[in-house]
């Protein structure tokens, strides 16, 4: 007790009373590291992030419903508007919408010579009046307009189909415009022509190599009514887990295939895994960078001390008690530095970020603050500035007492 | 109190320097004693050996019945803070400590209560002279008070011993004598034992007991007062 009490003390007063200059710039730098840790572990776990909410907002929803797979496999979900209005009913369901499935190849005639390119794709049938309280199809739209629910004569091409965009596919149609007519064959042999309304681009997922025509356009080609090959779900993820919702749904209906976005998009985990490797590496080096910079700094301030140690050392105070007051003093610029960081990172630059997003064509990027990650970061910076102020005191105040007294 | 016993010192490098040469002899409690000679002549290496601040190359030395050279680091850290006092020519004082905090440090290291160790040294540098001044860094005050903050802190442990290196040495005669004052009113009052090293004994000769001289490391005489 006495020994953390002297060492305190010692190191209170050296913060109080030693350089202004040299304990700001000490502050300055770990705030700066502290910065570094968070911001770039953010923005390299908000990558992933950002890729999922791409993935979900376009393609997947929360939770998709399928149709029944045992005892017997079924194409479609019957009785559709029933089971939405009940799924509706579950606390926390926020929308949800209704999408069929057609396999089909689209063709076009650029030059209207009967030259028809054609390239294979997913034709979905969608309800315009809702589709879009689920999936965010319409800020996707690079031409053109949405399909409104009585369009179903016309069709909305992914650029991937229509071709002309950023990113020509070997497969696609050469630039379709809005207002051209493209030619969908259907799987049961079924040709129809359509107008194109819009064109939209979506990078990840199988929507931006897809077309897509109105629910009713659909049925008419099937032959069904009231059915769907998907049903898509919107939760507020606040109120539940994403695995709570599917339970509840799961209970409701035990004969359909519940599945949520995380199963769905389990090809993707090693990517976002791949991600998470990086930002635990890049930490750790931004962590140890930030350890090598107080042990100098802290070496410095020792060395410029070697007088006051050995006077220490002279008076009879034990070596453990000044290296102690050392890790003190790393430990207290070490807290400022990491508050200031923080300051820094959560009230001027995740500001910034979200006032002037990183615009990808995966999606919006923003640095997304794991609380974990940021406590074990920080955790890992404090126990690197307890050692960064261990060693170089520990190694000045080996000194001959007499040697340092005559500096 | 002290026993000193074939002590050496010899510095190493290219060419050894041998500091001190079968030095012996005793202290006995309550005595003060300088201990002089000519610049070299070994008077402060002496000095560092028995406060422990160095360690001899051959010898042994006994401070109150313990057999200081075989100590540990810790155990020899643990000695100076409760037995042995120690003023230094230069002051050594903390620069970022008040006289009042640079004389309770040490009292606060060996974990004596907080008021308590406060009283003491405000009593301590009331004692000498300087109880007006106890919040004053070492910066603001002169070479006298300086040297006298370090004498209140060399006590604040009640020491078995005093060393004193050269106190006087860089006080202007009116500051040296106040300070030699001082030393003789604690021997005087409080039958502290206390060696100093001095190159101008006489101005220390009407205070002390006896006097060691030391010429090229080795004793070359006593002197009784």
């Amino acid at each position: 007790m006495r020994t953390v009490r002297t060492a305190l003390f010692i190191a209170t007063k050296s913060i109080v009373q030693g350089s202004k200059a040299s304990m700001l710039l000490m502050i300055c730098i770990l705030a700066l590291s502290f910065l570094n840790v968070t911001f770039t572990a953010g923005i390299l776990a908000g990558f992933p992030q950002a890729v999922y909410a791409n993935l979900v907002d376009n393609s997947t929803s929360d939770v998709v419903i399928n149709p029944q797979q045992y005892p017997t496999v079924r194409t479609y979900i019957p009785d559709q508007a029933r089971l939405r209005a009940e799924i509706q009913t579950i606390p926390g369901v926020e929308a949800t919408t209704r999408e069929y499935l057609l396999a089909s190849s689209v063709a076009f005639d650029k030059y209207h010579d009967g030259q028809y390119v054609t390239t294979s794709g997913e034709v979905y049938g969608v309800d315009p009046s809702d589709v879009n309280t689920v999936l965010s199809f319409k800020k996707d739209l690079i031409a053109g307009q949405f399909l409104s629910p009585s369009d179903t004569d016309q069709i909305l091409l992914g650029v991937g189909v229509a071709g002309g965009g950023k990113y020509p596919q070997p497969a696609d149609l050469g630039g379709v415009k809005v207002g051209d007519k493209v030619r969908v064959t259907y799987s049961n042999g079924d040709i129809r022509t359509y107008t194109v309304k819009g064109i939209y681009s979506i990078l990840l997922g199988n929507l931006g190599d897809s077309a897509i025509i109105t629910s009713r356009e659909a049925e008419s080609e099937l032959g069904v009514h009231d059915e769907a090959s998907q049903i898509l779900v919107k939760t507020n993820l606040q109120y539940a887990s994403v695995d709570q919702y599917a339970a509840k749904i799961r209970a409701l209906f035990p004969n359909l295939k519940v599945q949520t976005y995380k199963q769905l998009l389990a090809v993707v985990a090693p990517v976002i895994a791949a991600f998470n490797l990086i930002s635990y590496i890049v930490s750790a080096i931004s962590i140890l960078i930030a350890a090598v910079i107080i042990f100098v700094l802290i070496y410095i301030n020792a060395v410029n001390r070697r007088r006051q140690i050995g006077i220490l050392k002279a008076i009879g105070l034990r070596q453990s008690i000044i290296v102690l007051s050392y890790v003190f003093q790393s430990l207290f610029y070490m807290t400022v530095g990491s508050i200031i960081g923080a300051g820094l990172a959560f009230g001027v630059v995740t500001p910034f970020m979200d006032a002037h997003p990183i615009v990808l064509p995966i999606g919006v990027l923003y640095p997304v603050y794991v609380p974990v990650t940021i406590a074990i970061s920080t955790l890992m910076l404090v126990a690197a500035s307890m050692l960064a102020g261990y060693f170089p005191s520990k190694l000045v105040a080996r000194e001959n007492i007499l040697t340092a007294i005559d500096r | 109190m002290i026993t000193v016993s074939h002590l050496s010192k010899t510095y190493p490098g290219k060419v050894p320097n041998p500091a001190l040469k079968d030095i012996s002899f005793s202290v006995t409690e309550g005595e003060f004693i300088i201990i002089s000679g000519r610049s070299g002549s070994g008077k402060s290496t002496l000095l560092h050996q028995l406060g422990l601040l160095d360690v001899p190359s051959g010898g042994s030395i006994s401070i109150d019945g313990i057999d200081v050279l075989n100590l540990t680091d810790a155990e020899r850290s643990q000695f100076r803070l409760k037995r042995l006092g120690y003023v230094f020519q230069e002051y050594a004082l903390i620069a970022e400590f008040t006289a009042l905090q640079n004389v309770y440090l040490p009292a606060m290291a060996l974990g004596v209560e907080s008021a308590a160790y406060k009283q003491h040294a405000k009593q301590l540098l009331t004692t000498v002279g300087l109880g007006e001044r106890l919040d004053h860094y070492p910066s603001e005050l002169s070479g006298g008070e300086q040297q006298r903050v370090a004498v209140a802190r060399a006590l604040i442990n009640n020491p078995k011993v005093l060393f004193a290196d050269e106190p006087t040495a860089n006080l202007d005669h009116l500051s040296a004598k106040v300070v030699l004052e001082l030393f003789a009113k604690l021997r005087n009052e409080t039958g502290q034992t206390i060696l100093l090293v001095t190159h101008e004994p006489d101005e220390a000769r009407p205070f002390i007991d006896r006097s060691i001289w030391l010429s090229d490391g080795r004793i070359d005489r006593f002197e009784e007062r």
